[in-house]
């Protein structure tokens, strides 16, 4: 048996979505997960979320960030921890955690923040608590504006989704 | 496959009429023929699951988003976990070979 086979890294998703609501994190669900629990069968890499930039949840998410070792995700191996004050701007930031990629955003296509995006989501039971996901209807509307060929790729799919929901 | 079918019918057909053929195999050629047409409806239509085309001409497989549909949302997270440890698992395998390799065969 070899013994130097680099150990695969770990992907827990599901894990990151319940660490950040045990962090009180106020956060929506978009991207590929958002599709994946509203039962589209993609497969998706990464968790996406768009975070309340308010201080106190700031904080919260700040330190839920460190408590899983999250740094920037980087073609080159510089290992960049976040800083507090990077998620007050309107950007992106994509992490490497212990559990997985994690891509904390503060607004979507259209420059959709939170607050706009709040109306647009549907509340889900997941593990005991409620989460707020991105309603499949909007993620289609914003995935045909999209000119990223793997929006492009998945639409078909969140399309039927969408229309085996609507016969139920 | 469908021109097979044809053909083969075509033949059984044409030995009947010239009566090249016994009875006892008119009947066994019958059944086969039978049989035949049953896997091409099975093969064709009964067994595999109902695609969509959609506009862009891409097909969508409507059975398995009817399938990943019956799930919880947790179930549906779970098997996404599942899918993305097993992409990973697969990644480190082949980097890890293309590493070793100058002595690995590859197949393709």
């Amino acid at each position: 048996m070899p013994t130097n086979i680099k150990k695969t890294p770990e992907a827990d998703l599901s894990a990151i979505i319940e660490g950040l609501i045990k962090a009180e994190v106020k956060f929506i669900l978009v991207g590929g997960l958002a599709a994946v629990i509203q039962g589209a069968p993609v497969t998706t890499m990464d968790v996406d979320i768009v975070h309340n930039r308010s201080s106190e949840n700031i904080s919260k998410l700040f330190e839920f960030l460190k408590s899983i070792d999250a740094t920037y995700r980087r073609q080159d191996n510089k290992i960049i921890a976040p800083k507090e004050e990077d998620f007050s701007a309107m950007g992106h930031a994509l992490f490497t955690t212990r559990i997985g990629p994690l891509d904390v955003l503060s607004f979507i296509e259209e420059k959709k923040t939170y607050e706009d995006l709040l109306k647009h989501t549907i509340e889900i039971e997941f593990r005991g608590h409620t989460i707020q996901v991105l309603d499949i209807k909007v993620l289609i509307e914003l995935k045909r504006k999209s000119k990223d060929p793997k929006d492009r790729q998945r639409l078909p799919v969140l399309e039927e989704t969408l229309r085996q929901l609507e016969k139920k | 496959m469908r021109h097979n079918i044809k053909s083969y019918l075509f033949t059984i057909i044409q030995q009947f009429r010239t009566k090249q053929i016994q009875p006892a195999q008119k009947a066994a050629r019958l059944i086969s023929g039978v049989r035949l047409i049953l896997q091409m409806f099975r093969s064709n239509r009964w067994l595999m699951g109902k695609n969509t085309r959609t506009k862009n001409n891409s097909s969508v497989d409507e059975g398995l988003i009817a399938m990943f549909l019956k799930l919880s949302p947790e179930e549906r997270l779970k098997s996404n976990d599942n899918a993305v440890r097993a992409i990973l698992e697969l990644r480190n395998a082949y980097k890890h070979q293309k590493d070793a390799g100058s002595g690995s065969k590859r197949y393709n």
